[in-house]
């Protein structure tokens, strides 16, 4: 390890997998510290994610491809379903990962391209100078060292504190949080080539239930529950074990992770001088899904990139770093997450009447494109006085 | 040690360590706003709190981490910390997947 490189990258998830990737293609010094012993264990994901999205990042592997999905269901309080199924060419619409090797790929990818990696290796401070971050504190294996960079890239996760050691408050209300529970389940009946999502206060309190295929028999089986909703005796656990004891009661579970899911706005500022924060650490996942895989490494890349224009231009104060801030919040993942956000405000107040009934007028549709946006176009044709309710933002949706 | 006097249950008073606490907010008690208060023979009694790690349960997720409102959690690999400046609010305890996390009186 060098005691100086031009960016360093805390985390090695997608987003700073991206970033160190990016920035070493870009000819920077790159250095990516991963507190955990292994790249991409524990998981902490469902490990959904759409095809195109994932293509423009990286080519697609079988070897980190559990599954590939043609369709998704989704469950009413009262037990109906309906089924979307793609028309698109191929029929094929998204994946479900294996995110220990996706991780793991992604890692030596930014190896390859010529950052320095190192692994159970923990950034316990800023270093900090003239009031602002110009390295980490990195600790490894007892031995304690300062790493200076330029330019500082925050990919530490929902558990983010570096932002927070900055002064950046990251803090997630209570309410924005999905306190979720996930196994990985095998010999059990499903249907294999479709995402299947349940809805309703009595299954999944302001959050949903997930079964995604892994295979034939396999599956993701998981759930997020707000966590105002979350107390002792009705914790995630609880609900996951309920559904699972009266759906799956033969099922084996093979693994059992644990998480939180940020469904809140995303950070107001995710820049400051020389630092900037990345996918779940900025909180920039989508806040209706609860996915993050691709808004991490869009923010990731995106991050590393502007990292790269500004140390040419010798300016890494905040307000040239703020550059990265404009273009993601103006992407069209930025405009996704403050839509959606909107969305999950309003579908979190329904009671679960109403969302039969939604879910009811929507199943009667024609889906053509597959997509949570066409699903809310549809959804407002069918239910005109959603578009009332849903007040200023159905503006942009139309 | 503190012995507070009897107060309307709308008026929150942070005294010392003890803040507010949201998640028991506007609930019927007999307590300080921060919990800290437990009821014994001699009367009101302010009896610090703190929080409990049951590492057996805990699935060092780090859900507890992203809304702890002091940043006194982190979590290191396999191990939770809890630092010094922890308020025992119970925010952490009530968003824990797995309920690891418990707010228990230090006697």
């Amino acid at each position: 390890m060098k005691s100086k490189y031009d960016v360093l990258i805390i985390g090695g998830g997608p987003a700073g997998a991206l970033a160190a990737r990016t920035a070493a293609e870009k000819g920077l010094s790159a250095c990516l510290v991963e507190k955990r012993p292994a790249i991409g264990a524990p998981v902490r994901c469902a490990e959904g994610i759409g095809k195109e999205a994932l293509a423009e990042f990286v080519k697609p592997d079988p070897r980190w491809i559990s599954a590939e999905m043609t369709g998704a269901g989704i469950v009413a309080p009262d037990g109906f379903e309906m089924t979307l199924e793609s028309s698109m060419a191929g029929g094929k619409v998204g994946y479900i990962l294996d995110r220990k090797v996706f991780d793991r790929a992604l890692v030596w990818q930014a190896a390859e391209a010529g950052a320095d990696i190192f692994v159970k290796t923990r950034a316990s401070a800023p270093v900090m100078q003239d009031g602002h971050v110009k390295g980490a504190q990195i600790e490894y294996c007892g031995h304690v060292t300062k790493v200076m960079a330029d330019v500082v890239i925050a990919a530490d996760g929902v558990e983010s504190k570096f932002g927070k050691w900055c002064g950046i408050d990251t803090t997630v209300p209570v309410r924005e949080i999905m306190s979720s529970v996930q196994y990985v389940m095998t010999d059990i009946d499903i249907n294999q080539d479709a995402t299947i999502f349940y809805l309703g206060n009595e299954v999944a309190p302001e959050g949903y239930l997930w079964v995604f295929p892994k295979g034939k028999r396999a599956a993701n089986v998981g759930i997020g529950i707000s966590g105002r909703k979350s107390g002792k005796g009705h914790r995630a656990k609880d609900y996951l074990d309920r559904f699972v004891k009266q759906k799956f009661p033969h099922g084996k579970t093979i693994e059992c992770i644990v998480g939180g899911v940020s469904v809140c706005r995303p950070l107001e500022c995710t820049v400051a001088d020389h630092l900037m924060l990345v996918g779940d650490a900025a909180r920039v996942v989508d806040p209706l899904t609860g996915g993050g895989i691709y808004n991490a490494m869009y923010t990731g890349k995106l991050a590393a990139e502007v990292a790269a224009d500004c140390i040419a231009k010798g300016d890494l104060s905040k307000k040239a770093l703020m550059a990265y801030d404009r273009e993601w919040r103006a992407s069209k993942m930025g405009k996704a997450i403050e839509r959606n956000y909107h969305i999950k405000e309003y579908l979190i107040k329904q009671p679960d009447e109403k969302l039969n009934a939604i879910i009811h007028s929507v199943s009667k549709l024609d889906l053509k494109e597959f997509s949570t946006l066409t699903l809310i176009k549809e959804l407002l044709k069918a239910n005109p006085k959603l578009l009332i309710e849903l007040g200023a933002l159905a503006a942009s949706i139309r | 040690m503190c012995t507070p006097e009897p107060r309307p249950e709308t008026e929150i008073r942070p005294h010392g360590k003890c803040r507010p606490d949201p998640v028991s907010y506007g609930r019927p008690r007999s307590v300080c706003p921060c919990l800290s208060v437990k009821i014994n023979e001699t009367g009101l009694q302010h009896i610090p709190r703190m929080l409990k790690v049951h590492r057996d349960i805990c699935g060092y997720c780090g859900c507890c981490v992203s809304v702890c409102p002091e940043g006194a959690l982190e979590l290191i690999d396999a191990y939770l910390s809890v630092e010094e400046n922890c308020t025992s609010c119970g925010i952490c305890a009530k968003v824990c997947p797995l309920g690891a996390l418990e707010v228990v009186h230090e006697k």
